[in-house]
């Protein structure tokens, strides 16, 4: 309630004593909400609404028990303070570009893999300061040319100065939402990075810890969470890409298990970013078993599996798909079509050079060498094959690539590869609905992209930004296969958006934890469309922890505990 | 054992980049065979053949940048990036021997194989 009048879609939010859970639902058209938790114990609940100061309260519950809890929240009056609960995308309003290809190359570059503009973010630094924090950025494989990262420098140095930002977002109520409840498990530590999540034959999530060469199970029944180690391989820390300054106490691993798809005998097949491999996990025995696709193949990353069993994953710096066989246990690797002379110097050159550069362990020799700066390439030398999906219609196989704005079919059959421009940049994880329609999120663009197989026409939306100058870096989406709704992250503003194809409307949910940053996107048989939140570094998340996170948008059954 | 590690480093990027280097510095190679030719009107072979190694050298010899990525000394300058004069002296005495023992290999190689 502010004063009297309902807030509706305030969010309230239990945390569990141990805070490793937290359970969200939104407060209706009157302001009323019913919050059912099946934690018990000192809980903390707290209402939070955008321009409204955090309320909160500590109550003692038994297992079984109601509770009525009414808030009134007070209006932000401080401008700084309203500024800092604004999310990221408001912040990078007050980053002002000369150059349009400077900005294009930090929205795809430098919200890569994080937020900008987040508490963590946008601390106020010097030019200088700020120049070794984009060197080491771009040691972290952002790809950008000299003037380019000249220009996000002082953009930044300029921009971030510690004012508060103007609040000019719009929200607009909208009852769809009511019903929804949002359940976050914590998992691992504050250098946690579970890239993907997938939810397994047994309804529980499992995640691929990216840093730690962990595969992570939550058992959303109990809530338990349970760490699985990957075997050690005669790599050094950080893998092939060992003579790289991965991020510090994040990357301790050598495997790297970046995206996780499961097959009908139960297996996960997971890739190993940093290994050049493939892994199988099986849940039940919980064995893995390694594959090694040779180390010239570089950064394996989304997984999918067609109707055959057949393993499809995109092999993203050396501009490769690859196809693995787990009957006769044989890869067949695919190159992709180069994009001129430089992504050929790429696909040729750079796992030489990453070979040479692990002579110099985590010294970044690469970015000596880099065509990407010297030949005034930036991001484009390496076209980046990213996301991949099977079309359910015609099991043919198709991928996005991000870094130069293409689609590809590959006929699995016979593996002839055709290609398509998107008219929106930055086509990132594609997936299909059950019509055989493509769905690509556009990056660089925060759009979303139909691609119709049959015709081969696209279609664009643009995303409901929070206000005309704010933009979102769509990572991710998935389509729901029973009601066909597309389901996008946002990234930059703590939402997750759901398009719906029929009426080409989108149904947007606000999310309680700052700085949420959403990949691959799951559905369970009981509704819920889940992910990992996996900012890069996981402290940077509010609360410093990563999580699994699921939205039910028709709500949870569950008993009843606290209710106003 | 760092300083080391750091000489080396450098020392295999300015190998792995000598190809762009050479790219870089044709203007002064070119510089250096006209004063070659020219100049052996009136000076002797050797003090000749060390001279034009020099104007070449001057083409090629890398500064850094904070990628530790080489580009001549000349290129540098024209982009008016600071170079300390320490520095410069040695990278272009350094590129200077290492050119003229570079030429002298090719050279004999050339002689020997006709």
């Amino acid at each position: 309630m502010d004063q009297g009048k309902p807030l509706p879609g305030a969010m309230v939010t239990a945390f569990s004593a141990d805070k490793q859970r937290r359970e969200t639902v939104y407060a209706d058209a009157a302001g009323r909400y019913t919050l059912s938790v099946d934690f018990a114990g000192k809980l903390t609940v707290r209402a939070r609404a955008p321009y409204f100061k955090d309320a909160s309260t500590e109550m003692d519950l038994p297992l079984i028990a109601n509770r009525t809890q009414a808030f009134v929240l007070q209006q932000h009056s401080v401008a700084a303070e309203l500024s800092e609960s604004l999310p990221a995308s408001a912040h990078l309003t007050a980053l002002s570009f000369g150059s349009q290809s400077s900005r294009e190359a930090f929205i795809s570059q430098c919200n890569y893999c994080h937020q900008v503009g987040n508490t963590l973010t946008r601390t106020p630094r010097t030019e200088s300061a700020w120049r070794d924090t984009v060197l080491r950025m771009e040691g972290y494989f952002a790809m950008l040319t000299n003037k380019e990262a000249s220009d996000i420098t002082q953009v930044l140095s300029k921009g971030f100065d510690g004012q508060p930002v103007q609040a000019v977002q719009k929200l607009e109520w909208d009852a769809r939402i009511a019903p929804a409840k949002i359940k976050e498990w914590v998992a691992g530590d504050a250098m946690t990075f579970i890239h993907d999540a997938d939810v397994g034959e047994d309804e529980d999530l499992y995640g691929a810890d990216e840093g730690h060469d962990v595969i992570w199970h939550l058992d959303r029944k109990t809530g338990k969470v349970t760490e699985y180690k990957e075997p050690d391989i005669d790599l050094p820390e950080g893998g092939v890409f060992a003579g790289v300054q991965l991020p510090i106490g994040v990357f301790t691993g050598k495997h790297g298990p970046h995206s996780m798809a499961q097959a009908k005998d139960g297996k996960f097949w997971v890739t190993n970013a940093l290994s050049s491999s493939i892994t199988s996990f099986d849940p039940v025995s919980k064995q893995f078993k390694l594959y090694e696709m040779g180390r010239t193949h570089l950064y394996p990353h989304t997984i999918r599996i067609d109707k055959e069993g057949i393993i499809w994953f995109t092999i993203v710096a050396s501009n490769e798909v690859g196809r693995f066989d787990p009957k006769t246990e044989k890869f067949t690797i695919l190159h992709l079509p180069e994009e001129g002379f430089w992504s050929g110097v790429s696909h040729y050159l750079f796992p030489w050079i990453l070979k040479i550069g692990a002579w110099f362990p985590k010294m970044n020799l690469h970015m000596g060498v880099n065509h990407a700066k010297w030949a005034f390439q930036g991001r484009s030398a390496f076209p980046f094959p990213y996301g991949i999906d099977v079309n359910p219609v015609d099991g043919s196989i198709w991928y996005a690539k991000l870094n130069v704005h293409k689609i590809g079919r590959i006929d699995p059959k016979t593996q002839e590869v055709t290609e398509f421009d998107t008219p929106l940049k930055g086509p990132r994880r594609l997936r299909f609905d059950a019509k055989g329609n493509l769905w690509i999120p556009a990056f660089d663009e925060s759009g979303l992209m139909k691609f119709d197989t049959q015709t081969k026409r696209f279609e664009s939306f643009k995303l409901p930004l929070l206000a005309h100058n704010e933009y979102e870096v769509p990572y991710a989406l998935n389509v729901h296969p029973k009601t066909g709704d597309v389901w996008i992250t946002s990234n930059m503003s703590d939402r997750i958006f759901r398009f719906l194809p029929e009426t080409k409307q989108f149904v947007t949910y606000a999310l309680p934890t700052r700085v949420t940053w959403l990949r691959d996107m799951v559905f369970t048989k009981d509704n819920a469309v889940c992910s990992s939140s996996s900012n890069l570094p996981a402290y940077g998340i509010e609360g410093g922890l990563a999580s699994f996170i699921c939205l039910y948008p028709d709500g949870e059954p569950a008993p009843v505990l606290a209710q106003k | 054992m760092d300083s080391l590690q750091t000489f080396f480093i450098y020392a295999v990027i300015t190998i792995l980049m000598a190809p762009l280097l050479v790219v870089y510095g044709i203007p002064f190679i070119v510089a250096a065979k006209v004063f070659d030719h020219f100049a052996q009107l009136w000076m002797k072979d050797s003090t000749r053949f060390i001279a034009s190694c020099g104007i070449a050298s001057l083409g090629i010899a890398p500064a850094y940048d904070m990628y530790r990525a080489p580009l001549p000394i000349y290129t540098h300058l024209m982009g008016d990036d600071s170079v300390g004069t320490g520095f410069m002296l040695a990278s272009f005495l350094v590129t200077w021997l290492i050119v003229v023992v570079q030429v002298k290999q090719i050279t004999h190689l050339l002689h020997r194989n006709g």
